[in-house]
């Protein structure tokens, strides 16, 4: 039967942010695809940002204010699914890692502090392959949101920094677990001294965002096309998620030609789904397909903040 | 646009048909009698063609920080979400640039189901979907103020400040799709009320249909698509692109089929945000270019269709569902 309905209140007329521009004031609207906003070198038509999710899942997430993709969700202890999202940190990581290498191809690492702490050989390859950290909060569990306590948040932020320090690790940026942040994170992570964060989905290229006290550059935050929407929320076919990226690949390098300006493809990638056996091929296929690209590159945080042409501009 | 007028003080409203306890509620919408697609009389396009064939681009936006309404939360997550308010958000930045482009390319207007806070928020993006010819309706004032719980005054309020935003414009509001689909059952005779000539919220046809919202008006459905939707295509389908196409594909073809002997509409509606990711906006291309392929569609706006339905099918229809039913005059 359906539920009968609640009535709603006279602030569901009102509009109280109603005005040309956005409901808040983090940053003004922009046109991203029709007007130049990257700029990555005579030769580079599309850079390509490979942003490896290197997650620990605690074995009791909590799950507020919910829970995240992935996290152990069967009845405690769910060892099943703890012991293999860990699969990706002992050896799906290495694979990809492999095949990065193999091409001449870099990274950035989406790290949760945690696993520096846990692993720190692991984040000893991480430093040696060359790839570029963004620091991604305490754990895959540690979401940042409304209703924690402000001391909470930025005590959060701080032990990730410092955790990740102690394994010589400066991060290049910042990643909220789940793309999730509370109204007070911008600024928190600004007051840190964090100077790049990749959590809104809103756009292809960087954007000088305001976080209340200066300014951080939020970079394109992927998740349509990362594996853990395609191949485990929607559960699509591995050649279903590689055709995925060739689309939007051969989407972005024909629209970098008819505009004659770059495009950044950002992929979102997870040891613990694309490093499995069965999957690692089909990494390799996506590499090799991107790779065999006139003009294709792989670029990091620096090399993307390098490339705004807005953050240039000031 | 000014702040909708306040409400009026029927909070509880208990006449209204939301609050009719289980067991006193009605058992269908009541609007419309059974009608079946065999037997009917034919439906005519202009230039005989087959299929209507409209996109409805959903122009959206959804808040920072809204309101919770108490029956349906705006956000899936936590609110606020910046995942899911900045995914949406790509539809201005990104998104929308991409969808309009590849429908100018191909001459085909949109109809667009429109937040009408857009007027305020992105008036560029309304100016110039004015300018290629595009209709604008209304899809309430942001897509995370549901009608769920709303008063009629309240709703009588949200038409308004719709007719008063898209006016700004210079277009006439005349149809209406309730944000999320949440219309009470009195819903469709505010609009008629109001003056609005058809709605989208009804999915029981392949035709427009003239809906019963009293003596005084003349109103109809304008079949739009719940089904031939990007969001439950690719998201609650779990649809991959080439299966997204395949679909598309296969509905257009034998509604093209079925339409040499009665006039039928296809819509394909759409969200920026969704079928504007650069993984997926080639598949629409390849779509449009499939239905432009064929001579026999009329590519009207949602509002054409209701207009030409209107002036020459709709006593047609009602006399012959007059017949069929023998108490229908």
């Amino acid at each position: 039967m359906s539920r009968q309905i609640t009535p709603t209140g006279p602030e569901h007329l009102q509009m109280p942010k109603l005005r040309a521009g956005m409901d808040h004031d983090f940053y003004a609207p922009r046109d991203t695809w029709s007007v130049p906003r990257l700029d990555f070198g005579p030769d580079v038509h599309l850079g390509i940002w490979l942003q490896i999710a290197v997650e620990w899942f605690p074995l009791d997430i909590s799950g507020q204010p919910f829970l995240p993709i992935g996290a152990p969700a069967r009845p405690w202890p769910d060892s099943e699914t703890y012991t293999q999202r860990d699969y990706g940190n002992r050896i799906g990581i290495y694979r990809m890692m492999d095949a990065l290498a193999a091409r001449g191809m870099t990274a950035s690492a989406f790290l949760n502090a945690r696993v520096a702490q846990r692993y720190p050989i692991l984040a000893r390859y991480i430093r040696e392959a060359g790839w570029d950290v963004v620091a991604a909060g305490l754990d895959a569990g540690a979401i940042h949101h409304e209703g924690l306590h402000e001391d909470t948040e930025r005590a959060m932020i701080a032990e990730a920094l410092s955790l990740l320090r102690a394994e010589r690790l400066e991060p290049a940026g910042w990643h909220s677990p789940s793309w999730s942040q509370s109204t007070r994170t911008p600024r928190l992570l600004r007051e840190a001294g964090i100077t790049a964060m990749a959590d809104w989905a809103n756009d292809e290229a960087p954007y000088a965002f305001q976080t209340g006290t200066g300014t951080i550059a939020s970079l394109p935050a992927a998740f349509e096309l990362s594996d853990r929407e395609i191949l485990f929320a929607r559960q699509a076919r591995l050649a279903d998620f590689e055709a995925n990226i060739t689309a939007a690949a051969r989407r972005l390098t024909r629209e970098a030609a008819d505009s004659g300006t770059p495009r950044l493809l950002c992929l979102n990638l997870s040891p613990w789904l694309m490093g499995q056996p069965f999957r690692i091929n089909g990494f390799e296929r996506i590499l090799d397909m991107l790779g065999g690209i006139d003009g294709a590159r792989t670029v990091q945080v620096a090399d993307i903040l390098a490339a705004s042409l807005d953050l240039r501009n000031g | 646009m000014p702040a909708p007028d306040s409400p009026s003080p029927i909070a509880g409203h208990p006449t209204e048909s939301a609050y009719l306890p289980p067991g006193a509620r009605p058992v269908d919408t009541g609007d419309y009698p059974y009608a079946p697609m065999r037997g009917r009389p034919r439906l005519r396009w202009p230039g005989d063609a087959r299929v209507a064939f409209w996109i409805a681009p959903n122009v959206e936006h959804y808040e920072w920080q809204p309101p919770v309404n108490p029956n349906r939360t705006p956000y899936p997550r936590t609110t606020p979400d910046v995942l899911n308010y900045s995914w949406r958000d790509y539809t201005h930045r990104v998104g929308f640039r991409r969808i309009v482009e590849e429908m100018a390319k191909r001459d085909i207007r949109g109809s667009v189901s429109l937040s009408v806070s857009v007027c305020d928020h992105f008036p560029d993006e309304v100016r110039q979907m004015c300018d290629l010819g595009w209709e604008l309706f209304s899809h309430g004032l942001y897509n995370t103020r549901y009608f769920y719980g709303m008063s009629l005054e309240d709703q009588r309020a949200v038409i308004r400040a719709s007719q008063e935003a898209i006016g700004r414009f210079g277009q006439r509001l005349d149809g209406w799709l309730t944000p999320a689909i949440t219309p009470s059952l009195e819903t469709q005779r505010l609009l008629a009320e109001a003056g609005l000539r058809y709605t989208l919220d009804y999915f029981h046809d392949d035709q427009p249909m003239p809906l019963d919202v009293g003596p005084d008006h003349r109103f109809v459905t304008v079949p739009y698509s719940i089904e031939m939707n990007d969001i439950p295509l690719a998201h609650w389908n779990n649809m991959a692109v080439d299966e997204m196409l395949t679909t598309l594909k296969a509905q257009f073809d034998r509604l093209y089929a079925e339409g040499a002997e009665n006039g039928r509409v296809m819509c394909f509606a759409i969200h920026p945000f969704v079928l504007g990711q650069p993984h997926r906006i080639d598949a629409f291309a390849e779509f449009l270019d499939h239905v432009k392929s064929h001579d026999q569609v009329w590519y009207p706006t949602a509002r054409e269709i209701a207009a030409h339905y209107e002036a020459t099918h709709y006593d047609t229809m009602t006399d012959w569902l007059g017949q069929l039913h023998g108490d229908r005059a």
